[in-house]
């Protein structure tokens, strides 16, 4: 901006300069025009004598100004009468130079050759009448040198004030823009740096006053808003160093209840990784920790766990394999993967190993103790039986006492008892084993229970109690074992007519959905709730229960094994309902298909 | 005959057979009962079987028998408290008439099932 404008004013000052030094050139030309002329040609313009020639070229010559390349005089007609140039003489001028004689003089500009020529024209006055006129041809440039000088003096004036000005300019920018832009730069550093205390100042009114306004007016909002964001850091690092503390605690207690596991716990990334593994798992396979990687526990469980595919589904297919019991380097062990699932995704796999040697040994102890028991213990029982019972079959006369026949007669029906005792307890746990029941076929359960009633007819008669049985006519069979259905049946009616004093027991049998269901209704005492929940149970479960029964006839193990018989032969079984007024059980069978 | 490893029910059986007016040969396990029976001039009607035997047991007891011609259709009524289904499978095979769970029974009830056991004549 500020170069543009010097620019100009030097153009513009150069043009009118120009102007001014071509006046003067002209006036000067004037001058030499008078001095050397004018006086003279008083003498000789009006007869064109060579005398006057000669005078006219001995003052050019004495004149020689090199800028001047002609001087031409003529008369009123526009002939030349003497000239600078002799064969100009008695030529005729141009006539636009003839403006001249009407006494005014002027000049003219023109360029010849490259050359920058002014021809100046002043008129001759004698006695206040034009006589003729001088030409006067000089070159401009020539002319002009001085004039250049003295614009280029100009010029260099003018740039020297204008760099005063550019300075003055720049001394003022400096202080009214430049310094206040430092300032602001400078604070606005400060602010970048985060040092937002300084108050941000500057006196004016301008622009300036009120960016720097504007600017501490941002600083102090940035302060607001920086002071609460560090507040706001300080009480999340507060809070995310109680997360920390309370993840690593959780973590510690996580690591030490995994370390203190009795079964072997590995966990395993997706990509294969052994991230953890406790101390129960090398020792359960022998090896130290460290040698522990995924190749080794695809070696160690080889054909009897495929630990590879079992990975592969619990990774890919978020499946749990659970091992049976496997043999493995002398020891009875249960593997199981497990994926680990976090946001839906499978994030690896835990494999959990389980040492169940002892549990396998213990449970072979159990079977073989079975096996010693029933015959071990049955025959010395058989024996006191069969005694007992040949004494009072075929010595009865012998034994005059009484009291001695009595206590015959009650260890021969204890000895019954502890047999019942021995078989239904070898029994309970062959069912618990899942063994124990025969092959299922259809079994017409209306006939099964007709059987037992029949059966069961004359204790229920002897007790002065009616016993009902109702059914639907032309039942589906069932699908089931027939001997422990019967078994079942018999144990149901048989409680019922033991638990009965007086009045009846009916028995129901109707389809229900895919089952046929038996209900046996007693009007017996009923059961107390407390008693209720026991039921069902194994009789060690059932307390002092056992030993309280009236009928010493009973083991307490019958509806556990009916329960036990039921729920194998896909059914169920349980009490409907129990008051002072009776008890009302019931068993489902699933209809053969 | 008797083939028993238990002393009291040796004592037991034995009473109450002759009792009833069996006449009773004992033997302690098998290979007793097998040497007896081979020697013996007479062979018993019926023969009760024990299982569970020292040195010779019932099912290899039934297996030597039926390799001899004399004894091979003599009725054995097996006599245990251990039947399991594969055993009563095993000892069916091996030619045995029947089987009686010796604790389930008085023995008045024992004596009338042997009865129904032994043949007709």
């Amino acid at each position: 901006m500020i170069g543009i404008s010097l620019l100009s004013i030097a153009y513009f000052s150069k043009v009118s300069l120009e102007h001014v030094l071509i006046s003067q050139q002209f006036n000067h030309t004037k001058a030499v025009a008078q001095n050397a002329l004018i006086l003279e040609a008083r003498d000789f313009i009006e007869p064109s004598s060579v005398e006057a020639q000669n005078q006219f070229h001995r003052y050019v010559e004495e004149f020689k100004d090199p800028t001047i390349h002609e001087i031409n005089i003529f008369d009123l007609n526009g002939r030349i009468i003497v000239s600078s140039i002799e064969s100009k003489v008695g030529q005729s001028v141009d006539s636009a130079s003839l403006k001249v004689l009407s006494d005014n003089e002027f000049y003219l500009i023109s360029s010849e050759a490259g050359r920058n020529i002014i021809l100046s024209y002043i008129p001759l006055v004698f006695n206040g009448s034009v006589l003729g006129a001088v030409e006067i041809k000089s070159e401009l440039v020539h002319l002009l040198d001085p004039i250049q000088y003295e614009m280029n003096q100009i010029t260099l004036r003018l740039i020297f004030i204008g760099l005063v000005i550019l300075f003055l300019y720049y001394v003022i920018e400096w202080q009214f823009v430049i310094k206040p832009i430092n300032y602001l730069k400078k604070q606005a550093q400060n602010l970048e740096q985060g040092n937002l205390n300084e108050p941000i100042s500057i006196k004016t009114s301008d622009e300036f006053g009120f960016l720097a306004n504007f600017f501490d007016q941002m600083r102090a909002k940035l302060k607001l808003s920086w002071s609460r964001i560090t507040e706001f850091n300080e009480e999340l690092e507060l809070k995310v160093g109680e997360k920390t503390i309370e993840l690593r605690n959780e973590q510690a207690k996580l690591t030490s209840s995994i370390q203190s596991l009795r079964f072997g716990f590995i966990i395993v990334n997706a990509g294969k990784n052994i991230m953890m593994s406790n101390v129960a798992a090398s020792e359960i396979m022998g090896v130290s920790n460290d040698k522990i990687d995924f190749d080794f526990l695809v070696d160690y469980f080889g054909q009897s766990f495929d630990v590879t595919d079992s990975y592969n589904r619990s990774i890919g297919y978020k499946q749990s394999v659970i091992s049976p019991e496997i043999d493995s380097h002398g020891k009875f062990l249960k593997v199981s993967m497990l994926p680990i699932i976090s946001e839906e995704q499978v994030i690896g796999s835990v494999m959990v190993i389980e040492d169940v040697t002892e549990a396998v040994l213990l449970q072979r102890n159990k079977e073989e103790f079975f096996a010693v028991a029933s015959h071990e213990l049955r025959t010395p029982l058989t024996s006191i039986r069969g005694n007992m019972s040949l004494i009072q079959d075929y010595y009865k006369d012998q034994i005059s006492s009484k009291e001695v026949m009595n206590m015959i007669v009650q260890a021969y029906q204890s000895s019954i008892r502890l047999i019942s005792i021995v078989n239904d307890f070898l029994d309970a746990s062959k069912l618990e084993q899942g063994k124990g029941l025969g092959q299922f076929e259809k079994v017409n359960l209306v006939n099964v229970i007709d059987e037992i009633i029949k059966d069961l007819n004359t204790t229920a008669k002897v007790k002065g109690l009616e016993l009902i049985f109702s059914s639907d006519k032309q039942l589906p069979a069932v699908f089931g074992d027939e001997s422990r259905l019967k078994e079942v049946v018999y144990n149901l009616v048989g409680n019922a007519i033991n638990y009965t004093q007086e009045g009846r027991v009916e028995v129901e049998v109707g389809v229900d959905g895919d089952y046929l269901k038996v209900v046996v209704k007693d009007t017996g005492v009923g059961i107390t709730a407390q008693n209720q929940g026991l039921l069902f149970k194994k009789f060690q479960q059932a307390g002092k229960s056992i030993f309280s029964r009236e009928n010493n006839s009973s083991t307490g193990m019958g509806l556990y094994i009916s329960k036990l018989l039921v729920n194998a032969m896909h059914g169920e079984i349980g009490l409907l309902d129990s008051s002072d007024k009776g008890s009302t059980f019931f068993f489902t069978i699933p209809i053969a298909k | 005959m008797i083939v028993e490893d238990d002393s009291f029910m040796i004592q037991l059986y034995h009473n109450l057979f002759k009792l009833e007016g069996f006449e009773v040969e004992l033997a302690k396990d098998g290979l007793e009962a097998l040497d007896k029976l081979k020697t013996a001039e007479k062979v018993p009607d019926i023969i009760l079987l024990d299982i569970m035997m020292p040195r010779m047991d019932g099912f290899e007891f039934l297996r030597q028998r039926n390799k001899v011609d004399k004894l091979k259709n003599i009725p054995v009524v097996v006599l245990s408290n251990l039947f399991s289904e594969e055993d009563q499978e095993k000892i069916k095979k091996l030619g045995a008439k029947g089987f009686i769970t010796k604790s389930e029974q008085d023995p008045k009830e024992l004596v009338k099932k042997v009865k129904e056991y032994l043949p007709k004549s």
